[in-house]
């Protein structure tokens, strides 16, 4: 209950312990056993590296943060949009829901390779992969938030002849908003994956490219360098998301479902 | 001011209410009990306009129901409260008017609240209120929407005993005051007597009426009534209708 609200004195201490804890045994492990700094490089030698260039982790994090945002922000809005009309209007909702929901199913870094044939290795297609990535799931909740509203709320809402505009925006939108933020953090972390993903097929800057590039070049240095930078990255999209709908839901509290 | 003639209501499957005859004085307190799925809510419905009748027709001084619904003059209050949880007790008495299309009237609604027991609880949300609160902030609600109707679905089933004694005192003393005219469904028979003017059975599948009770108890109703030998005598016949006699099948 407590741990939830407000952060209890080991909340911050014990992870860090066990963070220092981790590397101190990979540093142990690399020295003791004398593992070729090519296989796995000490902790100082990935820090040296990522001190040592800071534009090149800047440059490709921003690059990759690039296409998370404007990937995401396209991919979620119609993905929101596309919820609202699954949401609001029966026959699309029948028609179209079974789909939605199969869709699941279809690893969506598949669809990658496709993507490349109709749009090219460019900065677009690494966008266009993000947006579809995220737009499933934002559809999905969204379409089921709107259902959240309870019945003699709507009941309610009919019997004084509530426009369908006051209805969605005043009523069903604010019951939804729960499923539109859990849609939206399913969305960011697959934005993530999604940009590294397309930097691997198309991009030439990038966190998921400098991965690769360190791969063909067996430099695991400056692998392990970006996937730290990566998770710092991935890390920072999720939190701002989070307050976001910390902000959201200050204002719209629907009871029992706080985060 | 109300009136039902040979009311059926049929669903896919079921047949809700069947053959529903039923006049409503104007400013008259209607309850009406019956068990569960005697179609109560249907009726309730149906009369609010939000359900249309498979045959038959209702007329609300002289109009069809959804004619009253679009003025505005149908104010209804359900078992759960339905407040939007991120408004304050006054924001959600305030909201429905507006919604409604009505001028709002910020005063009106603080003096409801106010003749609910509310005055202090203005700023409070739906979680902060207990549930004999918060149905307090639906009835006035209902009533700040100036409804001359008003339906009332077990308005105060999910409340405790004693809060459901209280809260129906004052209820009535409240709406007899405005001169509103109530339909009021309710499972408790005690409930039933104690605040109608008038008495429905409904019973059966589908539900059809088994008695109408002319309740000719003292006024205003208090709460030493509950002892009363009349209104004990009420409790039995109306039990009676309700459990005993066969209703005799068509």
């Amino acid at each position: 209950m407590n741990a939830a609200r407000g952060v209890r004195s080991g909340d911050l201490l014990y992870p860090t312990v066990a963070l220092a804890a981790g590397i101190a045994l990979w540093w142990t492990l690399s020295v003791a056993l004398a593992i070729p700094s090519f296989l796995l490089p000490s902790p100082d030698e990935v820090a040296a590296q990522l001190v040592g260039n800071p534009r090149l982790y800047l440059v490709n994090a921003l690059a990759t943060v690039e296409k998370v945002v404007v990937g995401g922000a396209v991919g979620t809005a119609a993905g929101f949009g596309f919820g609202l009309v699954v949401g609001t209007i029966p026959l699309a909702r029948r028609a179209l829901y079974p789909y939605l929901v199969t869709v699941r199913v279809l690893p969506k870094i598949a669809i990658a390779p496709v993507l490349l044939i109709y749009l090219g290795t460019g900065f677009t297609t690494a966008v266009v992969f993000v947006a579809l990535v995220t737009f499933f799931p934002l559809v999905v909740s969204t379409a089921a938030g709107l259902s959240r509203t309870p019945e003699p709320q709507l009941d309610l809402l009919r019997s004084v002849n509530a426009g369908p505009i006051d209805t969605l925006v005043r009523v069903r939108l604010p019951y939804a908003l729960p499923d539109v933020f859990a849609g939206l953090k399913q969305s960011v972390t697959l934005a993530v994956v999604g940009a590294v993903v397309a930097e691997w097929v198309v991009a030439r800057r990038g966190l998921g490219y400098l991965i690769l590039l360190g791969m063909e070049n067996l430099r695991t240095d400056i692998m392990i360098a970006a996937l730290s930078v990566l998770v710092v990255v991935g890390l920072s999209c999720y939190g701002g998301v989070v307050l976001c709908q910390r902000a959201i839901v200050r204002r719209f509290p629907v009871t029992g479902t706080e985060p | 001011m109300i009136r039902v003639e040979g009311l059926t209501v049929s669903f896919e499957t079921v047949t809700a209410v069947e053959g529903v005859d039923l006049e409503v004085g104007r400013g008259e307190f209607l309850t009406i009990v019956g068990p569960s799925g005697c179609g109560k809510t249907t009726l309730l419905h149906a009369v609010g306009g939000l359900q249309e009748p498979t045959e038959g027709r209702i007329r609300i001084d002289g109009e069809p129901p959804g004619r009253a619904r679009d003025a505005g003059r149908v104010g209804l209050v359900f078992q759960e409260h339905t407040l939007l949880p991120w408004k304050t007790a006054l924001g959600n008495v305030t909201f429905l008017r507006r919604i409604a299309g009505k001028p709002p009237d910020e005063p009106g609604a603080r003096r409801l609240l106010d003749a609910v027991g509310l005055s202090g609880f203005l700023e409070a949300y739906p979680r902060e209120l207990s549930g004999g609160m918060a149905q307090r902030v639906a009835i006035a609600r209902a009533l700040h929407l100036d409804a001359d109707l008003l339906l009332m679905d077990e308005p105060f089933g999910a409340l405790d005993e004693i809060t459901r004694d209280e809260l129906g005192v004052e209820l009535r003393d409240l709406l007899r005051e405005r001169e509103t005219t109530v339909l009021f469904v309710t499972h408790s028979v005690p409930e039933a007597v104690f605040l109608g003017d008038r008495c429905v059975v409904l019973r059966g599948t589908p539900g059809r009426i088994e008695g109408v009770f002319d309740l000719d108890l003292p006024e205003p109703r208090e709460p030493s009534l509950f002892t009363d030998r009349t209104f004990q005598e009420w409790v039995g016949e109306v039990r009676a209708a309700l459990y005993v006699e066969a209703s005799p099948r068509r």
